[in-house]
């Protein structure tokens, strides 16, 4: 029989205990919806929990056992299993903020998350915080290399259900690898290599990419500045220099703007223009952040002469991104600012006249 | 009145050593301060535009009103001022260390390391003794990939194991081993060559090496010179093009057809006295040139450090007739990167503005005389020419050399099918056919796919190669680096992409 124990693994039998990763991975949907099939509305993919049994055993790993608080927390909301709504995307403006995100990090939630609790009218009740850590604790029989980050993944989808939420925060779909000659590149390192192509001399901006990253590879690791949180779920700095394409990534995407601000000509009546902002994609978010670093390259002076020079100042320009220290990070926070301003222009008449709002969210 | 110019920046009598940089100097002088004519006065009396014709403040005024004083412009960052020499140390720096990577444990070259036949496809450290003599000798390249690792590492080729161990065995012998080292771009031709001098080293050997162009840091003041006369001096990375594209001072040695490059001498004169320990040999044969009182504890090396860099060449025949023609010295290795460059007409000039042939200067005389059999050191010993692909002048008698000793002995052709000279081709060059007649051929091509392992293996466990290591991906990179062309294939795998 399999207990369910508070502490390290003790007694006889051999059990172990994982305790839960503080950040829980994001689980596919269709894994989630095979385990709130089986866990509400009576199983229809494989078995059904016993009656009585106080507690739920996982369906398709049947080593797990799932506390009653969090059946309890879960049961009201596994009822009506469709889709959550669109993300609106005037209330993630409304979250915007224009100081640091560090407030924005400190929740347990994403902000995507809270956008959903908030507008669904699912979940009204704020989430309970987890009052016992014994709770989250699994006790798992026979553990194996195979098993064990599956089970980690579906005990993470358990907290996600006891925090209120019904279907986990959107996630960007991985794209499938490819062996396309075109796709062979990381997407950030083969964006940022077209934008400093020049002439089609495209072997020459990959020349120079390959020497940045061979830079950032070489420097010593990054000192983050707090108030310059990087984009969330980036690794440690420490981690940064021996994944030179990570290390771009996280630097470009921290000083991704989510918005532009388009000037509407004549909206605002009596020929005076009207702010509007638009969200970007994320190629349009990074495409903006490349081209701001790249200006800034541009414009500095080079202390150094060869092949290196330009390779030098663009790696240069991302550690100081990395730490804080770059003036990208004020591009960033200018156009969020205005974006905050003009916000309230989303609900002009001649907007929605026009039909713009549909046409931007 | 008092002359103006100092009569000790006058260049000396006709026949003593005219120093290059001291000519700069003087030039630079004579220019600022005597020029009988000059327009500046009237060009700076206006502005620069076609319609300001105001004249400037501090200007002598005809008539009319003065204009108020320009602002200066505001929010415009000061230009930052580089150092002169700032820039091209970054260009050839050498890391010889990247903190980032993970810490390798290997064993650490010994003095058979590198002539034994167990050491193929090993990857084995450089030991801090060698770092240091490699490092005075200027062995290492800025375009080598030192700086992605912990510590100095290298794979131990086949290639390497047949010179070093034919080094080892000629020394035994007593005999001089002459080699030119061919091979593709980005083979690993200059790494050999660094690998021979690790093994001279761990060996105890006298070792000279001419390396690359950044040995040359004494002629500083005219690089800088020459980069502020719009001039580039990429292409001169290569030492043999440092020596004969006529940038170090150089004098006629009296008596002589030959042609002395003081500095440079000198320099070599301190690598080899700091490399080796020349302390325990003490000096047999009497120089009164140098040395009127010469003492008899007097060293060889007392005898590399003394003199200036006037009578550096002076001193160089002293120590080289010492090294060579007395016995129970140590066996001498000497190398030369960038080998086809010293094997033409130089830039350098006579008196009379004629060009003056590579091999006239002394230095690669030794060089030549050595390769071509004429000097043969009585302890024996090793003289290493390597190539250089990616910065070779055309030499027709140096690639038919290349060609045939390639026929010849890597593929062993039979002797009618041996590549024959062009019959009507008048570049070939007597001097350097009779320098490469009786020298072998090291051709250094693609490694094989143990090494390629090995090498990928220590990539991995530096955390520089994040990929498992197996036999498709070998595979995969060896075939996509040209059949293991070593550095094609950090281009395909380590190097994240094209450099």
């Amino acid at each position: 029989m399999v207990r369910h124990i508070t502490t390290a693994a003790s007694g006889a039998e051999r059990e172990e205990v994982y305790p839960l990763p503080p950040l829980p991975a994001l689980p596919d949907l269709d894994k989630f919806r095979l385990l709130s099939a089986s866990l509400g509305n009576g199983s229809e993919v494989g078995p059904p929990a016993a009656e009585g049994d106080q507690r739920l055993s996982h369906p398709a790993r049947p080593g797990i056992e799932l506390p009653q608080t969090t059946r309890q927390a879960i049961a009201p909301i596994l009822r009506n299993d469709e889709m959550p709504p669109r993300p609106n995307v005037v209330s993630a403006l409304r979250g915007l903020s224009i100081q640091p995100r560090s407030v924005a990090r400190s929740t347990q939630i994403p902000t995507p998350c809270c956008t959903l609790r908030r507008y669904s009218g699912i979940a009204q009740q704020p989430p309970e915080p987890p009052n016992n850590e014994d709770e989250l604790l699994v006790t798992v029989t026979n553990p194996n290399k195979a098993t064990v980050p599956r089970i980690i993944e579906d005990t993470a989808r358990a907290v996600f259900l006891k925090q209120g939420l019904k279907f986990p925060p959107p996630v960007e779909q991985i794209k499938r690898k490819t062996h396309h000659h075109r796709e062979r590149y990381d997407s950030v390192v083969d964006q940022m290599t077209k934008q400093i192509m020049r002439d089609g001399k495209l072997s020459k901006a990959q020349r120079h990419m390959a020497m940045v990253l061979n830079f950032l590879q070489t420097s010593p690791p990054p000192r983050t500045n707090p108030s310059k949180p990087l984009a969330p779920g980036s690794p440690r700095a420490s981690h940064l220099p021996l994944d030179p394409t990570v290390y771009l990534q996280v630097a470009i995407d921290s000083v991704a703007p989510l918005i532009r601000v388009r000037s509407l000509k004549g909206m605002a009546g009596g020929g005076a223009a009207l702010d509007v902002p638009f969200p970007l994609n994320i190629k349009q978010r990074r495409r903006t952040a490349i081209k701001w670093v790249l200006d800034i390259v541009n414009k500095k002076q080079s202390t150094v002469s060869g092949r290196e020079m330009f390779a030098y100042r663009l790696s240069q320009e991302i550690i100081n991104i990395v730490q804080g220290s770059s003036p990208v990070w004020t591009l960033r926070q200018n156009v969020h600012k205005l974006g905050t301003t003009a916000r309230a222009n989303l609900k002009a008449p001649a907007l929605r006249k026009k039909g713009q709002q549909s046409q931007a969210f | 009145m008092a002359p103006l110019r100092c009569w000790r920046c006058l260049p000396p009598a006709s026949g003593a050593l005219l120093s290059i940089r001291r000519i700069a100097a003087i030039t630079t002088i004579s220019t600022s301060t005597f020029q009988p004519f000059s327009t500046s006065c009237a060009r700076n009396a206006y502005g620069k535009g076609a319609g300001d014709s105001k004249p400037r403040k501090g200007v002598h005024r005809v008539g009319g009103k003065s204009s108020p004083p320009s602002k200066k412009k505001k929010g415009i960052p000061p230009r930052l001022k580089v150092a002169p020499g700032d820039r091209r140390a970054f260009r050839k720096r050498i890391t010889l260390s990247n903190i980032n990577a993970l810490p390798v444990h290997l064993e650490t070259l010994d003095s058979k390391a590198f002539s034994s036949e167990q050491s193929v496809g090993k990857i084995l450290a450089l030991g801090n003794e060698t770092l240091d003599k490699l490092r005075r000798a200027n062995a290492f390249k800025p375009t080598q990939s030192w700086n992605m690792f912990r510590k100095p590492s290298t794979l131990v080729r086949r290639e390497t194991v047949n010179l070093c161990s034919k080094m080892e065995k000629n020394a035994q012998e007593n005999k001089f081993l002459r080699c030119i080292i061919s091979g593709e771009r980005v083979a690993g031709k200059s790494m050999v060559v660094l690998q021979a001098l690790a093994h001279a080293y761990a060996n105890d050997w006298i070792v000279v090496n001419i390396p690359d162009g950044g040995y040359f840091l004494s002629v500083y003041m005219l690089y800088i010179d020459s980069l502020e006369a719009g001039e580039t001096t990429d292409r001169r990375q290569t030492l043999g093009y440092d020596l004969v594209i006529s940038h170090l001072d150089y004098a006629p040695i009296p008596n002589s057809n030959l042609w002395s490059l003081p500095t440079t001498i000198q320099g070599l004169l301190r690598q080899i006295s700091g490399n080796s320990d020349l302390s325990k040999h003490k000096v047999v044969k009497s120089y009164p040139n140098l040395f009127p009182n010469q003492s008899p504890n007097l060293t060889l090396h007392g005898l590399a450090n003394s003199g200036s860099s006037n009578d550096s060449w002076a001193v160089w025949q002293a120590l080289w007739t010492e090294l060579t023609e007395v016995p129970g010295r140590p066996p001498i290795l000497m190398c030369l990167d960038g080998f086809a460059h010293v094997m033409r007409m130089s830039k350098y000039r006579t008196k009379q503005f004629e060009p003056i042939h590579a091999h006239d200067l002394a230095l690669i005389k030794t060089f030549c005389d050595l390769m071509a059999g004429k000097m043969v050191p009585v302890q024996g010993g090793a003289v290493i020419g390597a190539l250089s692909m990616s910065n070779q002048p055309m030499v027709k008698s140096v690639e038919y050399a290349v060609q045939y000793k390639e026929a010849q002995q890597v593929l062993q052709l039979p002797e009618e099918e041996l590549p024959k000279r062009e019959p009507y081709c008048r570049e070939y060059d007597e001097r350097v056919d009779e320098v490469l007649r009786e020298a072998e051929i090291l051709k250094v091509g693609g490694i094989n796919k143990k090494e390629a392992r090995a090498i990928m293996e220590y990539w991995a466990a530096s955390g520089m190669y994040r990929h498992k290591v197996d036999e498709r991906r070998v595979t995969e990179t060896w075939s996509l680096g040209g059949h293991g062309i070593i550095g094609e294939m950090e281009r395909a795998s380590l190097r994240n992409s094209r450099i």
